[in-house]
């Protein structure tokens, strides 16, 4: 009989898509899932499988939605003006991103870079009216409350509301307030929702979804400010995976970018076959499965 | 039996960590390795070479009688109008400081730094001693316990963003209080069997006005828990509670930061004692 594992999902920015791949093999594998944790984009893609969409289509829906508005997402698009050094550099940091968006361009009376109005009809029409009572396998997103100054797990109520916190990327979109709280997305804390996994959770299989290392030719303060950002980002990750029986890595993924919203189909190609690969390869299936 | 002196970073806060060591030495308890970040790494290196709070106190008026260390950190300080000038100002002085390295230059930090250590290494002082910094490179800690105390010193106050790094071989060296504001486990590492981890709590604001400040506040979260991860290893940990006190500044208060700090270490001398006889040291 097939033990049942609790999936811990994250990833950075847009690369959280690549968990539509990582789901499929799963499934593939017939690997039995009793919770998934999950934050920032795959805590959206975990609402829509546990609804019980079918993943190929939700790939298309995700290419065809940034494709229609990459103008207005991320704000990328006016980042063309700047310097070809610091336009890369924006890319590659999510976290760089939002402070150089934030702190130039007299932006510092706004509380984010985009207004939820970009992405709001899309959220709705994934998720509707569903509660997560509607989910055949129960999902917890994970977020910061900024009230508590804590992680704090979603698992009831509207899937709408919870799945746009789980993307409320502090500085990008504003908080969610919800009940007392005022909820922004736990990937910029830590991209692998690890914090609250628990005795019951056990046996737990977590996902990492790796950065490419960051350049060291630094030239500026929001650069250095960002970096430091990103290595604390790391070592909280690296802490928290010292307590979860089962990572799968996914090295593949260090090539695509946070903001790599053209490249979806091959992020998630990438990741499915990558954890096809591991799957089968190294015996981590076979402890799961027995 | 080994018993380690392990010193937070906190800004202007650490005068407190004078007072705090003044306690120790009053109730006669000796330390056998001290680190530190940050302004733990500057009060814990002086306390290191010269023994002697007293004269501690002597090179801080000194520094802060001669030295113009006080800075502005411009991350904490949005323009609190909405005019279209005061915008246009504050962009164009932003754009033009992120082309910079850091806010400020290392030159009154190093005037400060050299006024206290002189020329004395790491290897000249009495007991023990290292600071903890952060590569940027390796994105790992680093600890320093060789070479000038200066030098040393001068990487684990370097603010990331606010004071440039400091280049040591291939390294990138920054404050070591980005991965590591209490750094119990290095102190370990280096042979302390009984740690003593003395915290300088600040009060945290929770109300962001803007969207860097939600970043920033998320900064602080993380590194409060890296924090508590390090807290679960040290063997007697000390919290001072110094709610009022502007990290920032450094020359308003410090009469009140040391006194802080001595109240809080006196109140919990008998439950140290009781630790250490329990931990046979």
């Amino acid at each position: 009989m097939s033990k049942a594992i609790t999936l811990v999902l994250g990833g950075m920015g847009v690369k959280g898509v690549a968990s539509i791949g990582i789901l499929q093999s799963l499934h593939n594998h017939n690997i039995k899932i009793k919770r998934i944790i999950a934050s920032g984009i795959s805590g959206l893609v975990s609402g829509q499988y546990a609804l019980g969409t079918d993943l190929n289509v939700l790939t298309d829906e995700f290419t065809q939605f940034f494709e229609k508005n990459h103008r207005n997402l991320w704000g990328l698009e006016e980042l063309s003006g700047l310097f070809q050094g610091r336009r890369s550099r924006a890319l590659e940091s999510l976290s760089y991103f939002l402070r150089e968006r934030l702190y130039c361009n007299a932006n510092l009376q706004r509380f984010s870079v985009l207004p939820w109005n970009t992405i709001d009809p899309q959220i709705k029409r994934f998720f509707r009216d569903n509660t997560f009572s509607d989910l055949k396998v129960p999902l917890a997103i994970s977020t910061i409350d900024l009230k508590q100054g804590r992680e704090v797990l979603l698992n009831k109520g509207s899937l709408y509301e919870s799945m746009k916190a789980s993307i409320a990327f502090p500085g990008l979109f504003t908080p969610i307030r919800m009940a007392d709280m005022e909820l922004v997305s736990s990937t910029l804390y830590c991209e692998l929702p690890l914090l609250s996994i628990n005795e019951k959770d056990m046996p737990v299989l977590a996902i990492d979804i790796p950065n490419a290392p960051p350049r060291h030719n630094l030239h500026s303060l929001l650069e250095i400010v960002a970096l430091t950002d990103d290595i604390r980002n790391a070592a909280i990750k690296e802490r928290l995976l010292e307590k979860v029986a089962y990572v799968l890595r996914l090295e593949s993924m260090k090539k695509y970018r946070w903001g790599n919203y053209h490249q979806i189909p091959l992020m998630v190609n990438s990741a499915r076959q990558e954890t096809d690969k591991l799957l089968e390869t190294i015996t981590l299936s076979q402890k799961i499965l027995e | 039996m080994k018993v380690g002196l392990c010193l937070s970073g906190g800004g202007a806060m650490g005068y407190a960590h004078i007072g705090a060591i003044n306690a120790l030495t009053e109730a006669d308890i000796k330390i056998d390795i001290i680190n530190g970040t940050s302004i733990g790494a500057v009060v814990g290196g002086a306390y290191a070479l010269y023994q002697n709070p007293d004269k501690m106190v002597k090179l801080m008026k000194q520094v802060i009688g001669s030295v113009n260390i006080n800075y502005f950190n411009i991350f904490h300080h949005p323009t609190g109008s909405q005019s279209f000038l005061n915008n246009w100002l504050t962009s164009a002085v932003c754009n033009i400081a992120t082309l910079r390295k850091s806010i400020q230059s290392h030159r009154n930090n190093l005037k400060a730094l050299r006024l206290i250590f002189d020329d004395r290494r790491f290897e000249d002082t009495k007991i023990p001693f290292s600071a903890v910094t952060v590569d940027l490179v390796t994105g790992r800690i680093v600890i320093i316990k060789r070479g000038k105390l200066v030098d040393g010193i001068l990487a684990s106050t370097s603010i990331p963003g606010i004071f440039p790094p400091v280049l040591r071989g291939k390294k990138l060296l920054v404050d070591g209080y980005v991965l590591s504001n209490i750094p119990v486990q290095e102190l370990h590492q280096q042979g302390a069997d009984f740690i003593v981890s003395v915290e300088l709590a600040p009060a945290i604001d929770t109300n962001y006005r803007n969207g860097l400040e939600i970043l920033n506040y998320i900064e602080v979260l993380k590194q409060k828990q890296l924090q508590e991860w390090a807290i679960e290893k040290s063997d007697f940990h000390i919290r001072i509670e110094l709610p009022e006190f502007d990290r920032t500044h450094f020359n308003d208060n410090y009469q009140t930061a040391i006194e802080s700090g001595y109240r809080a270490i006196k109140q919990i001398i008998p439950r140290l004692k009781k630790k250490l006889v329990k931990a046979n040291v």
